[in-house]
């Protein structure tokens, strides 16, 4: 036993001195499997899609825990929940969803602040926020806090009223949660110019290195995958060490090669569980 | 690693270079995939030309750059699908 878990880690005349995990076999076993899961899990069939729902019930009071929390912060009054917003805000995440657009205004040029009024909410003033991609309520309410625009809509004193929409779709083929938050008032509170918040587009990226990303949460997932890089990196280390102190000679490709690449794929699967805000 | 370091540098900056692209086409993680997948390539690529260059080149060096690139993509991949939906 002792043996086996050495030779699957450690170079050794045993395993034609390369660890196991480097082989052809186990290398094309973990394709195999990544790529079976990845089909899998975004099917019906994935066991875990309770789970999902459940994460999106507790997201929503989150998301209005947290931005009042803010709002009583900056001393403002917190906002209410109103059921034509939060009709609207589900309204949108849906119609992208379906028409699988990520932008403010609907391809067909459909405004966010018509689908407000269709939905019964006669506004004086009225503001959208959207998030994608994001672990939790937190983590999003810290993106758009950090962002200049979603704040000014996020702290805004014209603003009375709100509603969220947090729903798992799929956006250009990538299975994400969308997050819609539509903010609004009815009544004219301390200016008097009506003033409709401008939906201006702004993405947050992975060198973004604001606040809001401090407190970044990965998905557990990612920090599966992430284990086993950093795995599969320390064994391509010790690979390097033990061939160096033992002059090993033998007809492989370069671990170094194979470790420059793998830290690459480190920083994509980083970037890959990032939130975008807009 | 000296004898390699003009092979290092080439490599290094085709992924850097690489990373910065894929940064750069975000949100749009469907062309992140692609410059991924496209990257996984040029490295597979420039590390069988590296060892056909130093006359060491066997078809087994050819199957594990060719591997690694997969998983690189697999990996990816995994996650973009949304991984296990947690």
């Amino acid at each position: 036993m002792r043996d086996f878990f050495y030779c699957l880690f450690f170079p050794h005349p045993m395993n034609n001195h390369r660890a196991r995990v480097l082989h052809h076999k186990f290398l094309l076993s973990i394709i195999a499997v990544l790529i079976f899961s990845s089909f899998f899990f975004s099917s019906n069939l994935n066991p875990f899609a309770d789970k999902i729902k459940a994460f999106a019930e507790v997201s929503l009071k989150q998301l209005f825990d947290l931005t009042n929390e803010k709002r009583q912060e900056n001393k403002l009054e917190p906002l209410v929940v109103n059921e034509e917003l939060t009709k609207a805000a589900e309204r949108k995440a849906g119609d992208m969803v379906s028409k699988d657009y990520w932008a403010h205004n609907a391809p067909d040029g459909t405004t966010p602040w018509v689908i407000i009024k269709e939905e019964g909410y006669d506004y004086v003033y009225a503001g959208e926020n959207l998030a994608r991609g994001f672990n939790s309520a937190q983590d999003v309410v810290s993106a758009w806090m950090a962002s200049p625009d979603h704040r000014s809509n996020l702290l805004s004193p014209n603003f009375k009223d709100v509603g969220f929409a947090v729903i798992n779709g799929k956006l250009g083929g990538e299975e994400t949660f969308l997050v819609v938050q539509e903010l609004g008032s009815k009544s004219v509170l301390p200016a008097s110019v009506n003033i409709i918040s401008s939906p201006k587009q702004e993405k947050m990226t992975g060198f973004s290195l604001s606040p809001a990303l401090n407190g970044l949460t990965l998905s557990m997932s990612s920090e599966f995958i992430i284990l086993f890089i950093v795995l599969i990196i320390s064994v391509l280390i010790i690979d390097m060490v033990v061939v160096r102190r033992k002059k090993i000679v033998r007809f492989t490709g370069h671990s170094m090669d194979h470790l420059t690449f793998l830290l690459l794929i480190l920083f994509v699967v980083i970037i890959f569980d990032m939130g975008i805000i807009l | 690693m000296k004898k390699h370091f003009l092979y290092y540098l080439l490599l290094g900056s085709v992924l850097t270079f690489g990373l910065v692209l894929i940064l750069s086409a975000s949100p749009d993680r469907g062309l992140q995939m692609l410059f991924l997948g496209f990257l996984s390539l040029i490295y597979a690529a420039i590390g069988i030309a590296h060892h056909l260059i130093n006359h060491d080149l066997v078809f087994k060096i050819v199957v594990e750059y060719v591997l690694i690139a997969c998983l690189g993509i697999a990996i990816a991949f995994f996650i973009f699908k949304g991984g296990f939906g947690l």
